[in-house]
């Protein structure tokens, strides 16, 4: 089985698409619907290697699902890509801070998101 | 004494008598969010513009009996309508006067951003849009987003028929009512990403909200929509209509002769 991935964003379609990039890639996809499911499926037990997440979404932000990581011992080395519309310089500084690796805007292409998710996983 | 002028609201003056034009300004008015106010005297005008936040334009309806007023104050935005002028095209000029508020740069941006998102989201059917200056397609929901920044703020905006949709395209043939919400949400906020992705060179750097579906069928008032300049394409079958609205203030102080529109690409940026 290759590596798990959490993909954490409110649209349903962009859900949809991650899985089938990175499932036709060998990797093995999670899916949540806002920040706090994010946590609640990484406070699960669930193996994930990388993260990847989106700013913008009810309930609980992509930042804010961040810094819970980040606080958090047993989850915080996750490796953490933002993949998002947002590319305000506040923003991002915020994600650095909170120990966000990369971030990638939408609209998403494919072929960079798998071979990202590839080098960061060591998946090469 | 002025007429009766409501706050925030982007108004129309119009100076004399024609029902033919009176009932297409209603319509207009209507579909892009604007009201119109009959004035009778040159007092009247003054008095009613003063306290109008938003002017779209004024019409003199010229008969010929009167000696035309002049107005260098309202530059542009005073058009004369003559007997012999037909109402089509003064309605014409009247919308490319209304998208004249938008720099032209920002126009095409804006232009290239729906060219470019749209088939990527929706899928490669959607290659047929067309610019439009008439949005009143029959359409069942409306999806926004918006975007703003100090001084600028643009709205995305899709009107679309989701059972006409269904039927027209096959690759949505077998979507429901709320996947194709969260598809055009999606949508919107993706358009306003790329639109941002250029403005942020430039000097903006606009926030971007959730975005939001309304039903018609539930909320009758969502056809209105505030008026600002908007770039509205709508596809050839007439089932899905969207455009970019946008709102540059005057202390706005983006670079707008450097824009350059970036590619849409997924840029990554490793930190």
């Amino acid at each position: 089985m290759g590596a798990a991935v959490l993909i954490v964003d409110d649209s349903e379609m962009l859900r949809s698409q991650v899985r089938n990039v990175l499932e036709n890639g060998g990797f093995t996809v999670f899916e949540a619907q806002n920040g706090k499911e994010g946590l609640t499926k990484l406070k699960s037990g669930q193996k994930v290697e990388l993260i990847l997440c989106d700013v913008n979404m009810p309930e609980m932000n992509g930042i804010d699902m961040c810094r819970e990581v980040h606080k958090d011992n047993t989850v915080n080395k996750i490796p953490i890509v933002m993949l998002t519309t947002e590319a305000n310089i506040e923003i991002k500084n915020a994600g650095k801070e909170a120990g966000v690796i990369a971030w990638m805007t939408k609209p998403v292409d494919g072929e960079k998101l798998l071979l990202a998710v590839k080098k960061i996983t060591g998946r090469q | 004494m002025s007429k009766l002028i409501l706050p925030g609201k982007a108004y129309l003056i119009l100076w004399g008598e024609n029902k033919e034009l009176e009932s297409q300004l209603t319509k207009m008015g209507e579909r892009i969010g604007f009201r119109y106010v009959k004035v009778e005297s040159q007092q009247e005008l003054q008095d009613s513009i003063s306290k109008i936040k938003t002017l779209v334009a004024m019409i003199y309806c010229n008969d010929g009996s009167n000696v035309l007023p002049m107005f260098p104050a309202l530059g542009d935005k005073f058009l004369e309508y003559k007997k012999e002028t037909s109402v089509v095209s003064l309605l014409e000029h009247l919308d490319k006067l209304i998208i004249k508020g938008i720099p032209p740069r920002l126009t095409d941006l804006i232009t290239d951003a729906i060219k470019g998102v749209t088939p990527k989201l929706l899928g490669a059917e959607f290659t047929n849009l067309s610019r439009s200056s008439d949005f009143s397609i029959h359409f069942t929901n409306l999806i926004t987003c918006d975007s703003s920044a100090e001084a600028f703020s643009a709205k995305a905006l899709c009107k679309v028929n989701f059972e006409r949709l269904r039927h027209e395209y096959k690759s949505l043939s077998q979507r429901t009512d709320s996947q194709l919400i969260d598809l055009f949400g999606e949508f919107c906020n993706q358009l306003l990403g790329v639109i941002n992705a250029s403005l942020r060179p430039i000097g903006l750097s606009p926030l971007i909200s959730l975005p939001i579906g309304a039903e018609l069928s539930r909320s009758g008032s969502i056809s209105q929509v505030d008026y600002m300049p908007m770039i509205r394409f709508i596809d050839l079958k007439q089932v899905f209509g969207v455009g970019v609205s946008v709102s540059v203030g005057s202390k706005c102080q983006a670079r707008w002769n450097e824009l350059v529109t970036k590619a849409a690409s997924g840029e990554l940026e490793f930190f």
